[in-house]
């Protein structure tokens, strides 16, 4: 969705809070996997605008999943009118997956979540549009097939080597489309993955997969996104500037910090908004969640790292500065 | 009396047109030329200050890089930036942009050096651009700042740009054409209409009073004339005007025949100027109308509206004789246009494929009728020893209302679109039927009785027996009229639109053909008739006809026009002597079925295949590239001369040894 017509929205929600303001407060229940992010900062702003009455319940998993278990059991005995859960694991913590029990998860509040990269491959639905679930929510990463088009753009797009996360379910639906794209068009992928043998992800082991990277001659590296390489994103960036690599990332983050050049990213606030806007459907009634699909932004935005691209001495094409943002 | 009997109203006539139409081309074409040079002094400065945004903007976004801090030197494809303003802004000659060290960062064209561009004074202020004529470009130029939140304001270099002369020249020479062609048709048709008034308040009159005055004057007219006397013109006209008046109600019954003919000429010239108005387009409407989802169907189904129009045309030829002694004149030509008006209505309001192929077929109905309708009128109004002289009106009106059709059509659907073109083109469709309507009386084709006893598919089987008959269908007329309606009809316009032709340049380039025939085909005739070189005429026309696409070599675009130029002198030879030559070797038929039933089979042999030509031309584009789908049609017409040649050689040994 567009920032324009979102904002259209937001007036069209706002007046339709305001016959419920007298009413008794809505209680969302906010899951964090990281802390609070940019994704939530606009969730929350978003919904400050709103004339509905929200009481916020934040918690945060830190990354640990025997601490989201127990948000769970708090949140079932709580029971608030709606949960917000941001990333895959804090959803899947949440929900459960596609075909498992319901037990141990929450099917009978309805759930938002924001900044899952593939709900399809981490086995939420099995549709975007008729999922069937207590679900909706917002994806935030722009499809694969994108972001190969930035590679080609920098004309390094002969022969990419993928890094990833294969012991996350996003980062393996991310190779297959990938490699589904590669095929088409005649692009040379070679993949590696940056997780060891006890399947967790490794320094070690991603180091190891960027030098076999650059022994292969690859022209481009790529980055699917993954929450393991944003506290590592200084060391990526000594020793791809070491090896000279031309990186390209899907996470906003690893762009900002500098191991990569370029990638296409959704503004976080406005996927934050975005999953906001689909809140206060819920909340006032104007539509069922099992009717309401989940999305992508339809808008991406180049980011650019001019620091990088000085010390590779690889610059972008002035087509694609037209619709980048430079950091 | 006498005096006034040997009054030549026909030669004042003529005089008095002849000074009106010298006096309105002498001003048109004054007015025209002098708005074309003015236009040609003051456009390229109105072109440059429309220019002045686009650079503007280009140096918006080649700034941007240098905005967040990057060298412009070191971005990549700055090229394609300049490419992409030249390709949507083909007036533009060069871009080019050089850094303040005097080199050359990026440029687009063909641009003067470097060195060349430094002796370019540049100067632009709010309201004028110094425009340099220079290096056969109009050149000015701009410097390139970029604004840094930090450093401010950057002087990057100077941008160059070209305005090309040729384009300018080009643009003026096109505008020019327009007006002159709108001009020419708009004169054509007031001729036509000013011989009419002439003769419906002149010479009908005249011509009247001198037959009433022959026939009457030992009686009591003659007292009353000398009562008036000629001082008193007043009520001579006033007799004459009545008798004038009378006539003209019923024209086909009472006016000399070659009055009525201009009547009828005036109704096809307008039928057929109102249906050639789209012919230069259909097959660029179709490809906006045939999209990609068709997918592999779509270069078949590309084919279709042409292919359709010309089915629907010539099937109309083969219920012509039936046709024709069950109905009159005016009832047909008014269903005609009644036919072509839904066409064109149906063609404007829709966007689909189904109903725009009925539309091409309701026009090539009402086109085929009318056809049918006006070419026998004319020719049975005719008297019989003024035959040829009837074929030779038909034969230039068709051409001319083609012409002027196909031109006006060129420039409407670029000044109104499409839509507007079709509603246009309904206007000279309904004045012709409104003309058929009051002129023509209760004629109608009468049928011979002593001809009925032969069925029409035992006359078909007698007629098709004559071999020199069925060569001159199969080797002349089928491969003329196929080459004929896939160059004009598809493959002329396809290809002048996908080299940036305009739809007036297209229009121009296809109606020449029609023009070429109606000036040229009734002066052929004439010593072609005289010479009695009939055979000679068809051989050498149609080989002119096929030798044209050799104008291809030269240059693919312009051997278009070439081969439409040959096309319309090869025809305007051929054609009129194929239809003089088929009473000629089909003598013993023609008795024994009648020349109608001969004509219209030659007609239908002739007409019908032409729906595959547009098909086999879309299959020889696929294969050859446009120039070869010309040169393979061309070949074949070469081919089939000579072996008609050889035909009609091995049929007068055979007379000459059994004559």
């Amino acid at each position: 969705m567009m920032v324009g017509s979102g904002s259209g929205i937001i007036g069209l929600m706002t007046n339709l809070g305001k016959g419920m303001a007298a009413e008794t407060p809505k209680r969302v229940f906010v899951v964090h996997w990281r802390g609070q992010t940019t994704v939530s900062d606009g969730l929350f702003e978003y919904l400050k605008q709103s004339s509905i009455h929200i009481d916020l319940i934040v918690r945060d998993a830190a990354q640990d999943s025997e601490r989201l278990k127990k948000i769970v059991e708090e949140a079932k005995q709580l029971r608030p009118d709606l949960i917000y859960t941001f990333g895959t694991e804090a959803t899947l913590g949440v929900v459960g997956l596609l075909r498992a029990g319901r037990v141990n998860f929450i099917d009978d509040i309805p759930v938002v979540f924001a900044a899952v990269g593939d709900p399809i491959a981490s086995g939420i639905v099995a549709d975007l549009v008729n999922h069937g679930r207590n679900i909706t929510g917002v994806i935030h990463l722009p499809p694969e097939q994108a972001q190969l088009e930035i590679i080609k753009d920098y004309g390094a797009a002969g022969h990419i080597g993928v890094l990833y996360n294969s012991a996350e379910s996003y980062g393996r639906g991310a190779v297959k489309e990938i490699k589904a794209v590669a095929l088409k068009s005649g692009l040379t992928v070679d993949v590696e993955s940056c997780v060891d043998e006890n399947n967790q992800p490794s320094l070690a082991k991603t180091f190891e997969a960027i030098k076999k990277f650059k022994q292969l001659s690859v022209t481009a590296l790529y980055l699917p996104s993954t929450s393991f390489f944003i506290p590592h994103a200084q060391d990526l960036n000594q020793m791809i500037l070491d090896l000279q690599l031309p990186t390209f990332a899907a996470n906003e983050q690893i762009i900002r910090r500098g191991p990569a050049l370029a990638g296409l990213i959704s503004s976080s606030d406005q996927v934050g908004r975005f999953a906001g806007l689909k809140i206060i459907q819920i909340l006032s009634g104007a539509a069922n969640i099992r009717e309401i699909p989940i999305e992508r932004l339809s808008n991406f935005v180049v980011l650019i790292n001019r620091e990088t691209s000085e010390k590779l001495n690889i610059f972008p094409t002035v087509k694609l500065l037209r619709y980048a943002d430079v950091v | 009396l006498n005096k006034f009997s040997q009054f030549a109203p026909e030669r004042i006539t003529r005089r008095l047109l002849w000074f009106i139409v010298s006096i309105i081309t002498i001003a048109g074409l004054s007015v025209t030329l002098t708005t074309a040079y003015i236009q040609y002094q003051a456009l390229p400065q109105i072109v440059a200050k429309v220019e002045l945004t686009t650079i503007n903007k280009l140096i918006q976004q080649l700034t941007i890089g240098v905005r967040y801090g990057f060298e412009i030197s070191k971005l990549r494809e700055i090229n394609y930036l300049l490419d992409e303003v030249r390709r949507d802004h083909e007036e533009i000659g060069y871009i080019t942009l050089i850094d303040k060290s005097g080199k050359v960062l990026a440029l687009s064209g063909n641009s003067p050096s470097a060195d060349e561009l430094k002796t370019l004074q540049i100067s632009i202020d709010a309201f004028d651009i110094d425009l340099q004529d220079k290096y056969n470009f109009r050149n000015f130029g701009l410097s390139v700042v970029a604004q840094n939140d930090t450093v401010g304001q950057i002087y990057i270099g100077q941008i160059y740009v070209g305005i090309n002369d040729n384009w300018i020249l080009r643009l003026v020479i096109n505008r020019f054409l327009d007006v002159a062609t709108v001009l020419v048709v708009v004169g054509m048709i007031s001729t036509e209409l000013l011989m009419l008034l002439l003769d419906f308040s002149i010479l009908a009159p005249i011509r009247a009073f001198s037959d009433w005055r022959k026939s009457t004057m030992s009686t009591e007219n003659a007292r009353i004339f000398t009562q008036i006397g000629f001082s008193d013109l007043r009520s001579i006209l006033m007799v004459v005007g009545n008798i004038g008046y009378r006539n003209a109600l019923s024209p086909e019954a009472s006016m000399p025949w070659d009055l009525v003919l201009r009547y009828i000429r005036f109704s096809l010239f307008l039928f057929i100027f109102g249906d050639s108005i789209c012919i230069s387009f259909i097959p660029l409407l179709s490809s906006s109308i045939i999209g990609p989802e068709f997918g592999s169907y779509r270069s078949l189904l590309l084919t279709t509206p042409v292919a359709m129009y010309t089915l629907i045309f010539a099937s109309v030829q083969l219920f012509a004789v039936s046709i024709l002694y069950k109905f009159n004149h005016k009832a047909l030509l008014i269903f005609s246009a009644i036919l072509s008006i839904s066409g064109y209505l149906l063609s404007a309001t829709t966007n689909s494929l189904a109903p725009f192929l009925i539309a091409r077929s309701l026009n090539g109905a009402g086109l085929g009728l009318a056809f049918l309708t006006l070419q026998t009128a004319i020719l049975s109004t005719a008297p019989v020893n003024k035959r040829t002289t009837a074929a030779a009106t038909f034969t230039s009106t068709y051409f001319l209302g083609t012409f002027s059709g196909i031109v006006i059509g060129g420039i409407a659907s670029q000044e109104i679109g499409y839509e507007y073109t079709f509603i246009l083109a309904i206007i000279p469709m309904a004045v012709s039927a409104l003309f058929g309507l009051i002129f023509f009386g209760s004629s109608r084709e009468i049928k011979n009785h002593h001809q009925e006893s032969v069925t029409q598919t035992r006359s078909s089987a007698l007629i098709i027996k004559n071999i020199k008959f069925s060569s001159l269908v199969g080797l002349c007329a089928i491969p003329n009229r196929m080459f004929n309606t896939a160059l004009l009809y598809y493959l002329a316009p396809l290809f002048l639109g996908s080299v940036n032709f305009t739809k007036s340049e297209i229009g121009r380039a296809v109606s020449l053909y029609g023009l070429i025939m109606a000036l040229f085909a009734p002066i052929a005739a004439i010593y072609v008739d005289k010479w009695r070189k009939h055979e000679l005429s068809v051989i050498l026309g149609s080989l002119i006809c096929a030798l044209g696409a050799l104008t291809l070599v030269v240059s693919p675009t312009y051997g278009v026009i070439g081969s439409i130029v040959c096309m319309g002198i090869g025809q305007a030879l051929s054609v009129p002597s194929q239809i003089a030559l088929v009473p000629e070797i089909a003598s013993t038929e023609v008795k024994l079925v009648g020349l109608a039933r001969v004509m219209s089979l030659f007609r239908l042999g002739e007409r019908l295949p032409a729906f595959l030509a547009p098909l086999g031309a879309q299959f020889l584009i696929g294969v050859f590239g446009y120039s070869g789908a010309i040169n393979s049609f061309s070949a074949w017409l070469f081919v089939s001369t000579v072996l008609l040649y050889f035909v009609l050689k091995a049929s007068h040994a055979r007379m000459h040894r059994n004559p």
